[in-house]
């Protein structure tokens, strides 16, 4: 454990020497003192790297043709690592303004972010009200990452790796202009374009240039289906099935239910072939129906009628000109009932076997159909990856890997052009694009070139005047395998005015990778 | 941040003579955290100047994440003072206005009250001992306190009540 020396009511500063202490020339003279002296380290530096590359590429060279003389070109270095857009577009952020009082649920394309209430403070610890600006972005493929600037690359124990995303966005928050700050977590569920559960969540740490790691990322899977497609599946003939067996159904006797008042009827048997051959029946009065009351019993009616409506036995009362409608169904009771059901069951239950069957069959194949519709119509898994953000700035899902594998080549970096001498290009980045991965490798200009020959490739590079250069696919397939030697790679100058990202995007041979 | 020192931040970058008026906002605020931390006014004004020169090295890769600048100037002056201490006894000058703060948080009133707790201070742990004077005696929120000492703010804010448990503890068993 560290030792300390606590002081108690020690010696003070007073204000009149720490105003003696302020003097900001001197310090801008030790400023530039040391400037100068880096510039001359660095200037050694770059010496000593360029006399490296140029034994490198002697080495190489030697294996190829031994007395052969190469002209050696010297390569500029130049070590940029802030976040700063490729030609300085900006990132097109999605602004959402809520009231931090009552929090928010916001969407961006398969993203939710949930925002707690009262979830920002000031710089100073205050609770913010009103409205807050939030600022989102999402960065999904090598497009994306390039544009963005976003550093891709993950430094651990010393070894630098190459970051395989799953998913990448920015978040900040302002109100009026000033930033705030998180004080309640917010979760970004963040709709991710890979599966795997190989990924890692990650924090952009901007002071220091780094990627922080933060934990294990666990996938959330969800089989999406186009719902849409089985929902309009559907068979009429089942309805019309269902229909009949419906009416059959009805026909069957009902059991008198203790208690309940029923009126006994004479019928025409031709106006109500249903019941021929049936005696004794019954008709139950629906005592819920709003006409009902126990004083209709009391009433000498003028006449007594039955009728079907819509299905329904509806008892007609008359007196006079006035007319008493009450719902009924017609009940059987005792033996009666049993005779009713067998004569219901010889006459029916043959049907009602067939119409089931029917319906079963049909039932099976639309089923079937609907079950393939469902896995033609699948929409592929949804992944989201949960992040808990307590402070505004960049996440990523990421896996780091190594640099690819196959062949390793002395490149020199050339404008591609019809002169017999080409130009070398100063590169301020480099990147490599594989086809179907999800990897911007980022690479040293003055570095051997190390991919595999089996998979597409693209170079992506920017020249230090901020020209966008390309090396595509079909000019990588032309590198010879096992190459000895310096291999000239002649990119291709983008001289168009790159304004927006769809505009670089256009440039980048994307469509010969994925 | 305040709208002016992220435009006065922005010119810094392009010339470092613009750095002037930053120098000027927090050159009294850091000499006397620093004088805070050191045992004599010559190594304050040394570590000082020291973190001014990286703070203008480095303020080309300075990102607004939305805290303060001055936050950013903090850590390189814990930095500063943790590289100036390698192999030497760290200080911590204690004003007894801390200690007043200090007594009340810990419900303690006793004449004794600075030497027992001087006493405590020295058993605790560095980043306890931090904790409690840029909360108590700076009255940081915990927010910059998780930025200026790169853990979480439920950290800051846990560790902070677990150092005062701790000290009310033994104050109370001794």
């Amino acid at each position: 454990m560290d030792e300390y020396n606590i002081i108690i009511g020690g010696d003070k500063l007073t204000n009149e020497e720490v105003k003696r202490n302020e003097d900001f020339g001197q310090l801008l003279k030790k400023h530039q003192h040391f400037v100068k002296k880096r510039k001359w380290i660095a200037g050694g530096l770059i010496a000593a790297g360029v006399f490296l590359i140029t034994a490198l590429v002697l080495y190489f060279n030697s294996l190829k043709k031994e007395n052969e003389e190469v002209e050696i070109k010297s390569i500029e270095l130049i070590d940029e690592k802030e976040i700063t857009p490729v030609f300085g577009i900006e990132l097109d952020r999605k602004e959402f303004v809520i009231n931090s009082e009552k929090g928010a649920v916001l969407s961006y394309d398969n993203t939710v972010i949930e925002i707690p209430e009262q979830a920002f403070v000031d710089s100073l610890g205050n609770k913010i009200t009103g409205e807050v600006s939030i600022f989102y972005k999402e960065f999904h493929n090598p497009v994306d990452f390039f544009i963005s600037g976003i550093p891709m690359t993950y430094d651990s124990a010393g070894t630098e790796y190459q970051f395989e995303s799953a998913g990448m966005f920015d978040i900040r928050g302002e109100q009026n202009g000033e930033p705030v700050f998180i004080d309640k977590s917010i979760r970004v569920v963040l709709g991710s374009q890979q599966e795997g559960d190989y990924f890692n969540k990650y924090y952009y740490d901007e002071e220091k240039d780094s990627w922080d790691f933060i934990a294990k990322d666990d996938a959330v899977y969800e089989t999406l289906a186009d719902t849409n497609t089985v929902i309009e599946i559907d068979d009429k003939e089942i309805q019309l099935i269902d229909k009949e067996i419906a009416t059959i159904k009805k026909l069957k006797p009902s059991k008198k239910s203790a208690g309940s008042a029923c009126i006994k009827l004479e019928m025409d048997s031709n106006e109500f072939p249903q019941f021929r051959g049936f005696k004794d029946i019954l008709f139950e009065i629906d005592v819920t129906d709003n006409n009902f009351s126990e004083d209709l019993a009391q009433v000498e009616w003028d006449d007594i009628k039955l009728r079907k409506k819509d299905g329904i036995f509806e008892l007609l009362f008359f007196k006079k000109f006035k007319k008493t409608t009450i719902r009924t169904k017609p009940v059987f009771k005792g033996e009666t009932f049993n005779k009713a059901l067998s004569i219901y069951n010889t006459e029916n239950g043959r049907k009602l076997d067939s119409l089931n069957d029917v319906r079963e069959n049909l039932m099976g194949s639309v089923n079937q159909f609907n079950n393939e519709a469902s896995v033609s119509s699948n929409l592929g898994v949804f992944v989201t990856r949960i992040f808990e953000v307590n402070n505004f700035g960049i996440y990523n899902s990421d896996c780091p890997r190594r640099m690819p594998k196959g062949q390793l080549l002395a490149t020199e970096y050339l404008k591609k052009s019809d002169q017999v001498e080409k130009d070398t290009l100063k590169l301020k980045k480099l990147y490599l694009v594989e086809e179907n991965k999800n990897i911007l490798y980022t690479l040293s200009p003055s570095s051997t070139l190390s991919y595999n020959p089996n998979n597409k490739c693209v170079l992506w590079g920017v020249t230090i005047d901020n020209k966008l250069v390309v090396y595509k696919a079909t000019e990588f397939a032309k590198i010879p395998l096992n190459h000895k030697g310096i291999y000239n790679i002649e990119f291709e100058v983008i001289e168009k005015d790159l304004y927006a990202e769809e505009n670089i995007k256009k440039e980048l041979d994307i469509g010969a990778l994925f | 941040m305040r709208i002016e020192e992220k435009k006065q931040i922005e010119l810094a970058k392009k010339n470092i003579k613009d750095f002037e008026p930053l120098y000027l906002a927090y050159h009294e605020k850091i000499l006397r955290f620093c004088f805070q931390r050191m045992e004599s006014k010559n190594e304050a004004y040394d570590v000082c100047s020291q973190v001014f020169m990286k703070a203008m090295k480095a303020i080309g890769k300075y990102q607004d994440k939305g805290f303060s600048f001055g936050s950013w100037l903090y850590r390189i002056a814990l930095n500063e003072i943790s590289t100036h201490y390698k192999k030497k006894t760290k200080v911590i000058k204690v004003d007894e206005s801390f200690l007043f703060t200090l007594s009340e948080e810990l419900e303690e009133k006793d004449e004794e009250l600075p030497k027992r707790l001087k006493r405590e201070l020295e058993t605790l742990k560095p980043i306890y001992i931090q904790l409690i004077e840029l909360r108590f005696w700076e009255g940081r929120p915990f927010k910059e306190i998780a930025e200026i000492l790169n853990i979480s703010e439920v950290n800051a804010k846990a560790k902070t009540y677990r150092a005062i448990e701790k000290i009310k503890t033994k104050l109370i068993k001794n």
